[in-house]
């Protein structure tokens, strides 16, 4: 889609990522559909489902990914990583575990889908499960770990309660819509500049 | 609210039940349009109260039965059914499935596909007569019942020029492509939505250029360009490789890239290089495949069936003879208990009734003491124990959300639930390095609702991941075999598919990933999944038989993803969901009717003789025909055995079948190491990348024997040179060789395209 003309949908794409159990099925689901079950299955594989939203008038259409959250099927995830706009990092207030991991997450992805400008691309946090009372991660270290990677968004969510969703979804969509104009930016230019760039680097040390 | 005219309306129309267990729910179906544009909506007749609200769940009509078969024993159960209505704006709706019998299928541009709907009557007619108000309707060549949708106004357009017979179809899109362009591969590029509704491609075949008239030319740039620059020649031809492919395969003409950079994949289509490259030589495997016969299914196996069977101390007299009897219908359910014992070897088919009641009762002894190992586990050792926790903090989640809806798993405390966790937790102490993998819930489930027996069930459990324990490797690598094995099936049995998904950039199957994991069991009602597996544990006709059940279903949904021109993320969407509206019966038909068609045509590959475990013919052991493409779910390699064959050294670098040119044909593309033409323009960068390239150590058992001695070699050959630098480039994103500096730049724009993976699994390198 090129930018600029605005009448065409931008389609954003946004993966959901964060430990298994945290809910992340719940919340594209709240999102999407506006409901909840305490029944979604496990995910296996991906899935994606799409909305329409208007961010500051402009009608466009999300894509929402949902992955599997144990480790060992992230081997995947370049396959669904790809071309993303936005990456939801989740944790679980309740697991202190499930904080813990947000790094490895967001490191994970940004290896894996290697966004062109790593520093800049787009993450939001969500604390998901807040109507719990068994709540163990402060949300002053959450803040705390968000402005550390340089200001990221930061919402307390409860998939179950319908709490903050759209708020934070709005944010997703605004910062993804960001990201994908940016890239549209890039993408006037042919790869090849880069390419070339790199030559001189390749070539002093080809004697391998 | 917005103003709306009601264009059409049909009541009675009724969701169409894909099992037994389900019921139809009526609806009404209406056309509306809105806002300059028409929407097809059905919303299910109790909902009508609630027009506003588009995603609501209708409960109101979910069912729930259990019904007693003639055995006494609980047979079938019903999750609830959500039905939800549906909303597609006309011009999201790509096409739709239309049988005579009445029943329609929607299925979005985006691959969103929407529940069957059945006709009153029979009749759609003058539904189809409206909706083709507002759309062209054209009948697939290839299906009868699909039928595509296009923007009338283009369609009128394109009926035009295609009489003109003068432009390519592919010129006016929004992606342009070049045939025989000289400049950078990326000026003929655009990014495009996925969803972009070019529907104008909907006839593509005519008027595509033959760009093999251009290869010389581009032969002797790519020469020139090589010297001066190798890094960026290789990729920019590469890529442009990639697009020429793409075009002269040009109805597959879709989505490529609209994410952008993605004609950077040189694996996906090398196929279409074999007027090029003078390093290479193209072996044809010439097989066609036979017709495939028309295969009858029995009813399942009854208890009277199975005593004569039995030998009177209880024994099962010719177990491979009840196999093949399972194999063929399966197991009536009020024998189910007892016969899966056999099947996942809990018991021996030999063994007598006090046999069977000593085994019973050792195992018991065992189970109860792996049980008491992490029942005792205190919370002080466990905070010592982070594998453990974590082990079981996963178990406790994941049986928490399996099957819930199912009635033996339903309800709040539900003692099946606890059990569904003392066995994993049991399964954990049984085999901790395997531990829990998310998905063998899925698989302990209808276990357990099956045997109803912990004890049994624990060791039914762990027969069924000794054979499928390939499915959780921490690498994934049992996964990717499979997948891999599937396309090589794939590309045997429908090699136009197969290019198709290559040139959509959907080769790795990704999108089968969930039905392999936990065999077909999300896909399936649940009475169909525990017929399906009892047919896949009978091991007959041959090993591998669920791949074959992937194949049948892809066989099934490929003129639905090839006419739609779906890509990867359509794809995905459209195999996700056709969750649960499989026809097992007819799939296990079809996918034993391709097992008969592979053993009765010649020429089949070894790899997938191999794969199904079948003997391998003599044509495929002289080398000719040694595609050893890998070896797939099979430690051996099966490699020529002549040393004299001609290609013995040789290595594969890509092979895939092409359709190109319409010849259905697979080709495999061999490099050679005995050649010495092209010598001269090579520079030391050959060397680098040759020294550094090709099969990594890990990969070892994927490449065929004899590698070793090829990579020692020189490379010959253009794509020779540019497979091993890209060889060179995967392995150092491998972490293999963390020395080769020099190729970052290109490792980076790899691994940026998610290369990787797609080298790794699709083996070309």
């Amino acid at each position: 889609m090129s930018t600029g003309s605005g009448r065409k949908k931008a389609l954003l794409k946004v993966i959901i990522l964060g430990n298994s159990g945290v809910g992340k099925t719940s919340l594209m689901n709240q999102f999407v559909n506006r409901k909840f079950s305490n029944q979604y299955k496990a995910t296996i594989g991906a899935d994606f489902l799409t909305k329409e939203v208007m961010v500051d008038d402009r009608l466009v259409t999300m894509q929402i990914w949902d992955t599997a959250g144990q480790e060992r099927f992230q081997s995947l995830g370049v396959a669904f990583y790809r071309g993303a706009d936005c990456c939801v990092l989740v944790y679980d207030v309740t697991s202190p575990d499930s904080f813990k991991a947000l790094d490895s997450w967001r490191d994970e992805f940004l290896i894996q889908a290697s966004p062109r400008d790593a520093d800049n691309f787009p993450f939001v946090v969500l604390g998901n499960k807040v109507d719990l009372e068994n709540r163990t991660v402060s949300s002053k270290r959450a803040q705390q770990w968000c402005q550390n990677k340089s200001d990221v968004p930061y919402f307390e969510t409860s998939a179950k309660e319908a709490i903050n969703i759209e708020l934070a979804f709005q944010t997703i969509a605004r910062n993804a819509l960001a990201q994908d104009q940016d890239l549209d930016l890039v993408n006037e230019f042919p790869d090849q500049i880069k390419l070339t760039d790199d030559k001189q680097n390749k070539q002093d040390s080809c004697a391998c | 609210m917005e103003e709306e005219t009601l264009v059409y309306q049909q009541d009675e129309v009724h969701t169409i039940p894909t099992s037994l267990e389900e019921l139809s729910v009526a609806g009404r179906l209406r056309i509306i349009e809105r806002r300059h544009s028409a929407y097809i909506e059905w919303r299910c007749s109790d909902d009508e109260s609630n027009p506003d609200n588009d995603w609501a769940v209708v409960n109101k009509s979910a069912v729930t039965f259990t019904h007693h078969n003639s055995s006494g024993s609980v047979e079938i159960s019903t999750p609830r059914r959500h039905v939800r209505p549906i909303s597609v704006e006309l011009a999201d709706l790509g096409s739709y499935k239309l049988t005579i019998e009445g029943s329609l299928v929607l299925i979005q541009r985006d691959g969103s596909t929407h529940p069957a709907l059945q006709f009153p009557g029979k009749d759609a007619e003058y539904f189809v007569e409206v909706l083709s108000r507002y759309v062209a309707i054209k009948r697939s060549e290839k299906d009868s019942t699909l039928f595509l949708l296009r923007d009338k106004k283009t369609a009128r357009i394109d009926d035009q020029l295609s009489a003109l017979g003068l432009v390519s179809h592919a010129s006016r899109g929004s992606r342009v492509r070049k045939l025989h362009g000289s400049s950078s591969s990326d000026s003929n590029r655009s990014r495009g939505s996925p969803q972009h509704t070019s529907s104008s491609q909907v006839e593509l075949h005519s008027a595509v250029v033959p760009w093999t008239t251009a290869a010389p030319q581009r032969v002797m740039g790519f020469i020139s360009n090589f010297r001066r620059d190798p890094y960026t020649t290789t990729l920019t031809t590469l890529s442009k490789f990639y697009d020429i492919v793409l075009s002269e395969d040009d109805w597959a003409e879709g989505f490529v890239s609209e994410r952008g950079g993605d004609d950077l994949n040189p694996f996906a289509s090398l196929s279409g290089l074999d007027n090029l490259e003078p390093g290479f030589q193209v072996v044809t495997l010439k097989g066609k495949l036979v017709e495939r016969p028309r295969v009858e299914r029995l009813p399942p196996l009854t208890q009277l069936e199975y005593s004569q069977h039995c030998d009177v101390d209880g024994g099962v007299r010719d177990p491979q003879l009840l196999k093949r009897r399972i194999f063929k219908g399966g197991i009536h359910p009020s024998l189910r208990s007892e016969l899966w014992c056999y099947l996942l070897g809990y018991y021996d088919w030999s063994s007598s009734s006090a046999q069977r009641e000593v085994r019973r009762n050792e195992r018991l002894v065992e189970y109860q003491k792996l049980k008491l190992q992490w029942s005792t586990m205190t919370a002080d050792q466990e905070l010592r124990n982070s594998g453990f926790r974590e082990r079981k903090s996963l178990i406790e989640k994941d049986v928490n959300r399996t099957d819930r809806s199912h009635p033996f798993y339903e309800g709040d405390d539900n003692p099946n639930v606890q059990l569904l966790h003392n066995i994993l937790m049991s399964y954990v102490m049984f085999n901790f390095d395997l531990g829990y993998v998310q998905g063998m819930s899925d698989l302990l489930a209808p276990i357990l609702y099956v045997t109803q027996n912990e004890c049994a069930a624990f060791w039914c459990f762990v027969g069924y991941i000794d054979i499928v324990h390939r499915n959780f490797d921490m690498d994934q690598s049992g996964m990717k075999e499979q997948l891999l094995g599937l396309q090589h099936l794939i590309a045997v049995i429908d090699p136009e598919f197969m290019s198709y998904l290559e040139s959509s950039e959907s080769a790795n199957l990704y999108f089968c990933f969930r039905w392999l994991l936990v065999r077909f069991k999300r896909e399936l009602s649940y009475s169909d999944t525990l017929r399906l597996w009892e047919v896949l544990w009978s091991q007959e006709p041959c090993k591998n038989f669920h791949l074959l059940v992937a194949a049948a279903i892809l066989d099934h949904e490929r003129n639905t993803i090839m006419e739609n021109k779906f890509e990867f993320t359509e794809i995905l969407k459209h195999i996700n969901d056709t969750s649960q509206r499989l026809n097992l019966e007819e799939l296990l038909c079809s996918a034993e009717a391709i097992y008969e068609q592979l053993v009765a045509s010649s020429d089949v590959p070894a790899a997938v003789l191999t794969l199904l475990g079948l003997p391998l013919k003599p044509s495929s052991q002289d080398g000719e025909a040694d595609v050893s493409v890998g070896e797939l779910a099979s430690e051996k390699c099966v490699s020529t055995d002549e040393e004299t064959s001609p290609l013995e050294s040789s290595r594969i670098i890509s092979a895939g079948p092409s359709s190109s040119r319409g010849k259905k044909e697979n080709f495999v593309l061999y490099r050679r190491c005995d050649h010495n033409d092209d010598d001269d323009f090579l520079s030391e960068e050959d060397t680098s990348g040759d020294s550094c390239g090709g099969a990594g150590d890990n990969n070892a058992s994927v490449v065929p024997r004899g590698d070793t001695s090829a990579t020692d070699g020189a490379p010959r050959g253009l794509v020779g040179t540019v497979t091993s630098i890209l060889g060179s480039a995967v392995r150092h994103i491998a972490g293999e060789d963390a020395s080769i500096d020099l190729l970052s730049p290109i490792s980076a724009a790899l691994h940026n395209e998610g290369l990787f993976e797609d080298a790794i699994g699709q083996q070309y390198l």
